[in-house]
């Protein structure tokens, strides 16, 4: 009796194995694509509403376990900063591309972009990556390696994947991020903004020779494809150096709640018609 | 009809809960693996082929939202349900309550199990070596334990509502008196 149910297991662990390993060819082969563009057309709009409910029992749980007044002083102060660090990097970048336009008359202007504005609607399931899923892909014209920015144009991820209808940004907390962010003011200064472990943010390889303070403003370097630069990251929260080391790190702040992104804008490079 | 409709309402709530809903709530309910806890408690209540095509539509949904390459999740839940199936076979004989329990337990050590030999795997190959030693990390071994008591909460629950709802589990007598 045992060896006939073990028996049936082997043939049905075949079967199922096998099923995987068909679609798994068939998904490779590009066969499978209209059933996968079905599945998203009829998940899309459900998960997307999920999501706005979820937000809101989020937002209200939230309203019933802290105190009313507390939040909105949060809120004030936390827009407040905001409003204040912008003012300091218009200040800085616009000083600061003055000095470049006199030195090289070259620069990257920031009207080169529109925004391409898209709601979160979920989160991958697998846990290999700190990524959002968002409802706008291909047919909006995003692609893979364009800027997205949260909350008072923080930047916070890359589009990683995109499909015909959604698309998966990289958020820059994530181990796999790596950004070329310089310190605002201080222009020579670059290094590789990386994401630690989805909890915080360090940029690695700064010169021990540069000198940095906490509160300095990080900004992108405009020395990646599609990312231009002074796009917002965060500010200097600690730093660590020692005379022996050759580079110095620095651990950044950013104001953006990675975990309550809804929605996002996502920077794509205006085609130009002169040419 | 009507079924192909209600079967269709639960995968694509089920799904969604797990995209759109579950990552986002407070951290320690974030382990919840719904998809799963309903794969086993298909394969228990009906039969493990019911249970294979769940898994399957479930998972299929997850890896076109997913960054890892596509077959992975499928994978995941696939092979988790076959070794589930085999220590059914083997160790568990009966459909009683503990035997749901012991398998919603070997069930999350499995998916567990076989979800960190994928992203070894994974972020070997991605070369994020430096990742690999954090998979076995003390807090990662928490976040085993947690969804072991979170599935299981789930699953009982459920367990119950199909319990109260139809006769599958109930001990059923054969009244040899009557004609």
């Amino acid at each position: 009796m045992d060896m006939f149910f073990l028996k049936k297991h082997k043939s049905f662990s075949f079967v199922a194995v096998g099923l995987v390993l068909i679609l798994i060819f068939l998904h490779w082969i590009n066969l499978l694509k209209p059933v996968e563009k079905i599945f998203i057309l009829v998940t899309k709009p459900v998960i997307n509403s999920f999501y706005g409910l979820s937000n809101r029992f989020g937002n209200y749980y939230l309203n019933l376990k802290s105190k009313k007044e507390l939040l909105a002083e949060n809120k004030k102060l936390r827009e407040d900063v905001a409003i204040l660090m912008k003012g300091k990097s218009r200040f800085l970048s616009a000083k600061e591309e003055n000095e470049f336009l006199r030195d090289q008359l070259d620069y990257v202007d920031i009207n080169r972009f529109e925004p391409i504005i898209a709601k979160v609607i979920g989160k991958s399931t697998d846990q290999s990556q700190n990524s959002l899923i968002i409802d706008r892909g291909e047919d909006h014209g995003l692609s893979v390696g364009l800027p997205v920015l949260g909350e008072h144009g923080y930047l916070i991820g890359k589009v990683i994947r995109t499909n015909k209808k959604t698309a998966q940004i990289l958020l820059i907390n994530d181990d796999f991020s790596k950004i070329s962010v310089k310190i605002q003011g201080l222009k020579n200064i670059l290094g590789i903004l990386q994401g630690r472990f989805g909890l915080g943010l360090v940029i690695e390889m700064i010169p021990i020779n540069q000198t940095i303070k906490e509160g300095d403003l990080i900004v992108t370097s405009g020395l990646e494809e599609n990312i231009p630069d002074n796009l917002i990251v965060g500010q200097i929260k600690s730093y660590q150096n020692s005379p022996e080391e050759l580079f110095q790190s620095a651990a950044i702040e950013s104001l953006v709640d990675f975990n309550k992104i809804t929605m996002v804008d996502i920077l794509k490079e205006k085609i130009s018609t002169h040419d | 009809m009507i079924k192909i409709v209600k079967y269709l309402i639960v995968w694509l709530s089920v799904v969604s809960w797990q995209i759109a809903v579950n990552p986002f709530l407070p951290k320690s309910f974030q382990e919840l693996n719904l998809p799963l806890v309903m794969v086993i408690l298909f394969g228990f209540v009906y039969s493990k082929k019911v249970a294979l095509i769940w898994a399957i539509f479930f998972a299929f949904a997850f890896d076109l939202y997913s960054v890892m390459p596509f077959g992975s999740i499928l994978f995941l839940y696939v092979l988790t349900l076959l070794i589930v199936n085999g220590v059914f076979l083997k160790m568990l004989t009966n459909k009683s309550f503990y035997s749901f329990c012991g398998l919603l337990i070997i069930a999350s050590a499995t998916f567990w199990l076989v979800n960190c030999v994928e992203l070894i795997l994974y972020y070997f190959f991605e070369n994020h070596k430096e990742q690999i030693a954090l998979i076995f990390s003390a807090s990662n071994l928490y976040l085993l334990f947690k969804q072991i008591i979170l599935n299981c909460f789930v699953g009982v629950i459920l367990y119950f509502v199909v319990n109260f709802f139809s006769n599958k589990f109930k001990a059923v007598y054969i009244d040899t008196t009557r004609n």
